[in-house]
């Protein structure tokens, strides 16, 4: 009876829990993906500090190793909310791994898997094979199957190679009951179709999303961390990043996404780092660098090779070799077309209800969660942050979270 | 620099509703497929609007290369609609330089249209009692239904020569007040372009009478129009228009001299005057209506239009009903022909005569920035 549940495992819901389970609270994290982390292990590097995602999220998972109060549930949804608050009474459906707790992480299934399936970690940019690692730092260090590639009975390739006996092919959805005190919802979220930018040549391969420059630059990613062009392999000249794409647009994300100009400025650095004589050019409305944030925006501003320009881009067009981007330089006064060898549209946070509701929970005409009695939002399943504003967010959350179970 | 906010509210009322939801992200210059690359529009036009920056607003010749497709709206991220900022510009622009001043000023208020409706009928009115009184015509003849017997043709015509007098002497001095305004600072006449070993290319622009011929020809051919996206149903709409209009004028030029020729008027469906009359008004009122038809299906999208729109369509509109009404009538052999040709003559009357203070007058300001623009070379180069 003095439970508290966590939708989501990212960094805002790790935070709760964690922040929970400390104080001596008993917590249940469900995730939906077979990995802990959420977003944040997509990324290259994270602000304020600029890690490596797994120098946070590490110190996270050992927390909750060593923390008996928090009960981890991946590959998990949550299928009804009933009751009020101090006494919810939570379905929860628990989707099959296909691979149990004796997986050892050897890696011999994927040696003998045939199928392959497309890398969503990675964006599609490359694959993996039907029975995988999400990803190297996963968390747990489970491997999964995804069922829509697997042959399955036809196959069975990996059963024979198992030596520990962890691949169970019959492996059935099972749903579980609790009681809960009180839910945090950190639910998170995805980045906005690009596809819907129908001016900016959304389909084409070297028109990328900022998560996904964040995966190209991941020593995890699917070219090990150098960044080039995804069509062809060319090593970087040039760069357009094209800010607002999708955000602060009503006909899209009517609000600003926060993180996308810090993103983009983040990103700028990877370049450039990667390639000294590479030319970044960064297309945007206002660059929004709140707070202490200003000072990396003016480290940035200062390199030669990063030219910011006042405008929008509203025309991505295929050349010969590369892509033009043409915004009208609003300083001047003239439209320019810029050539460049990749462009990436910096879109913005677009909450996960878009596509996933958890059913008993409100939300409101953006997909945010609308909090009462017992229900409380964290990170960006609340609004549009960054890293380091999900924990606050989340901490708070959690004390939220608490005063229901103990009553004030 | 003179700010005016009271000219961002005229502009607001002309139908420019939203130009303060702007943000300047200038999606709308790029998107525009007729914009020319340096100054596009209407991202500029956006801001001057919003700080009421007159004069350079009054002096915009973009503002008429401007063919409403409202593509900039459709991409708008705020929904700040510069299509239809930029009409609210074209209408103040008419309202400015036509004269006398004191009529679009009445003009601009809605409720006056019955009054712009009842100076041709009382004016008609007098005329018909004094006919009646001292000429021996003006009453509602027996038999069969030829107008000539009720209003000789001659009278038609003289009043169409004084309001086309009187027409053709404000749009003069509308042209002359818009063409010193949006040339002021002289015509750029030569391009100068570096080329390799120090030299440079000198390239004269167009002569006037170039720019002229061009112009026309994108008028004869829409080309300009055709480049729209979000309403490109408008080209062949106001295609459809342009080329009724001319086919009615052409007919109305038969007509005339059919009269100098002493022939009646009568005409049957077949004469050739008929049938090109016919012609352009089937183009004109389907034109008309797929305009009207569009806009009420999708005000969203394509703009419902402010009242300086409407007052045009809606006597366009009204002049093309009512004409093949007199027709259909005289064909039934009713005598309700000669009043419906009173009433169609009112709205012919105040189509013509308004022309310069309403949107009518586009057809001559867009001509003069056709010249322009072509003079200049501030034209999208395909």
């Amino acid at each position: 009876m003095s439970t508290i549940l966590v939708i989501g495992g990212g960094i805002a819901g790790l935070t709760a829990a964690i922040e929970a389970a400390e104080t001596g609270y008993d917590v249940i994290i469900v995730e939906k993906n077979p990995y802990l982390g959420g977003r944040v292990a997509q990324l290259r590097k994270y602000f304020p500090k600029l890690c490596p995602p797994y120098c946070g999220l590490e110190i996270f998972f050992k927390r909750i190793k060593s923390n008996p109060r928090v009960k981890i549930l991946t590959m998990a949804e949550v299928e009804s909310i009933e009751g009020s608050a101090g006494n919810f009474d939570v379905t929860i459906k628990i989707n099959p791994r296909y691979v149990n707790d004796n997986c050892t992480a050897c890696n011999e299934c994927v040696e003998v898997c045939p199928v392959e399936r497309p890398n969503d970690f990675n964006f599609g940019m490359d694959n993996t094979k039907a029975i995988y690692l999400p990803h190297e730092m996963a968390f747990p260090l489970k491997y999964v199957i995804d069922p829509e590639y697997c042959k399955k009975d036809e196959c069975k390739a990996c059963l024979s190679v198992c030596k520990y006996k962890a691949i169970d092919l019959n492996m059935e959805p099972q749903t579980m009951k609790v009681n809960v005190s009180s839910i945090v919802v950190a639910t998170g979220w995805k980045p906005y179709d690009a596809s819907n930018l129908d001016n900016l040549l959304p389909e084409h391969p070297d028109v990328i999303t900022n998560m996904m420059m964040e995966r190209l630059a991941a020593y995890n990613g699917p070219t090990k961390g150098k960044i080039v062009r995804p069509s062809d392999g060319k090593e970087i000249e040039s760069v357009a990043f094209v800010q607002c794409a999708g955000s602060r647009d009503e006909n899209h994300l009517p609000y600003c996404s926060a993180i996308c100009c810090l993103a983009t400025l983040k990103q700028a650095t990877y370049i450039r780092e990667q390639y000294p004589d590479a030319k970044v050019y960064i297309f945007y409305i206002d660059i929004r660098a709140l707070g202490r944030y200003e000072d990396f925006f003016a480290k940035v501003q200062k390199d030669e090779n990063v030219v910011l320009i006042k405008g929008k881009v509203a025309k991505i067009e295929e050349d010969e070799d590369g892509l033009i981007v043409t915004a009208e330089d609003t300083a001047t006064g003239v439209k320019t077309r810029q050539k460049v060898d990749m462009v990436v549209l910096a879109t913005g946070m677009q909450p996960s209800s878009s596509e996933y509701k958890v059913p008993g929970i409100e939300y409101d005409e953006y997909g945010f969660v609308v909090p009462k009695e017992g229900i409380v939002a964290a990170g960006v399943a609340r609004k549009p942050a960054d890293v380091a504003s999900c924990n606050e967010d989340a901490t708070g959350a959690a004390l939220k979270a608490i005063q229901v179970v103990r009553g004030r | 620099m003179e700010l005016d906010p009271n000219f961002s509210r005229k502009l607001i009322s002309l139908g420019g509703k939203s130009l303060k939801k702007c943000y300047q992200c200038a999606t709308c210059s790029v998107i525009c497929p007729i914009s020319p690359d340096d100054n596009p529009f209407p991202r500029k036009e956006m801001i001057w609007a919003q700080w009421g920056v007159k004069d350079r607003l009054l002096k915009d010749v973009d503002a008429w290369l401007c063919h409403h497709c409202n593509d900039c709206s459709e991409y708008c991220p705020r929904g700040a609609k510069p299509g239809e900022v930029l009409a609210a510009i074209r209408a103040a622009q008419v309202q400015t330089y036509s004269w006398p001043s004191f009529i679009p000023k009445i003009m601009a208020h809605p409720a006056s249209f019955i009054l712009f409706l009842a100076i041709p009928a009382i004016l008609i009115y007098a005329v018909l009692k004094y006919a009646q009184a001292n000429l021996g015509w003006g009453y509602i003849p027996e038999g069969e239904i030829v107008m000539s017997n009720f209003i000789p043709h001659i009278y038609v015509e003289l009043a169409g020569f004084v309001v086309g007098g009187f027409v053709g002497l404000v749009a003069l001095i509308s042209a002359y007040r818009f063409w010193n305004a949006i040339t002021e600072g002289g015509a750029k006449v030569f391009d100068i372009e570096a080329i390799d070993d120090m030299e440079m290319e000198i390239k004269a622009r167009k002569s006037f009478w170039q720019a002229v011929l061009s112009a026309l020809w994108d008028i004869i051919t829409h080309n300009r129009f055709k480049d729209c996206g979000t309403s490109n149903y408008r080209y062949f709409a106001h295609l459809m228009m342009f080329y009724g209009f001319i086919l009615l004028g052409i007919s109305t030029l038969g007509a005339v001299v059919y009269l100098q020729m002493g022939m009646e008027l009568a005409l049957p469906p077949t004469d050739p005057v008929k049938v090109i009359g016919n012609l352009g008004f089937v183009a004109l009122f389907a034109g008309t209506t797929w305009v009207i038809f569009k806009r009420f299906s999708d005000p969203e999208r394509l703009g419902l239009g402010s009242y300086f729109d409407w007052f045009f369509v809606i006597l366009l509109y009204l002049v093309a009903i009512s004409g093949i009404a007199i027709e259909l009538a005289r064909l039934a052999e009713s005598t309700t022909a000669y009043y419906i040709y009173l009433i169609h003559l009112i709205f012919v009357f105040s189509l013509l005569t308004y022309a310069p203070y309403s949107k009518f007058a586009h057809l001559l300001y867009r001509a003069i920035a056709y010249v322009y623009s072509e003079s200049t070379g501030r034209k999208v180069e395909k």
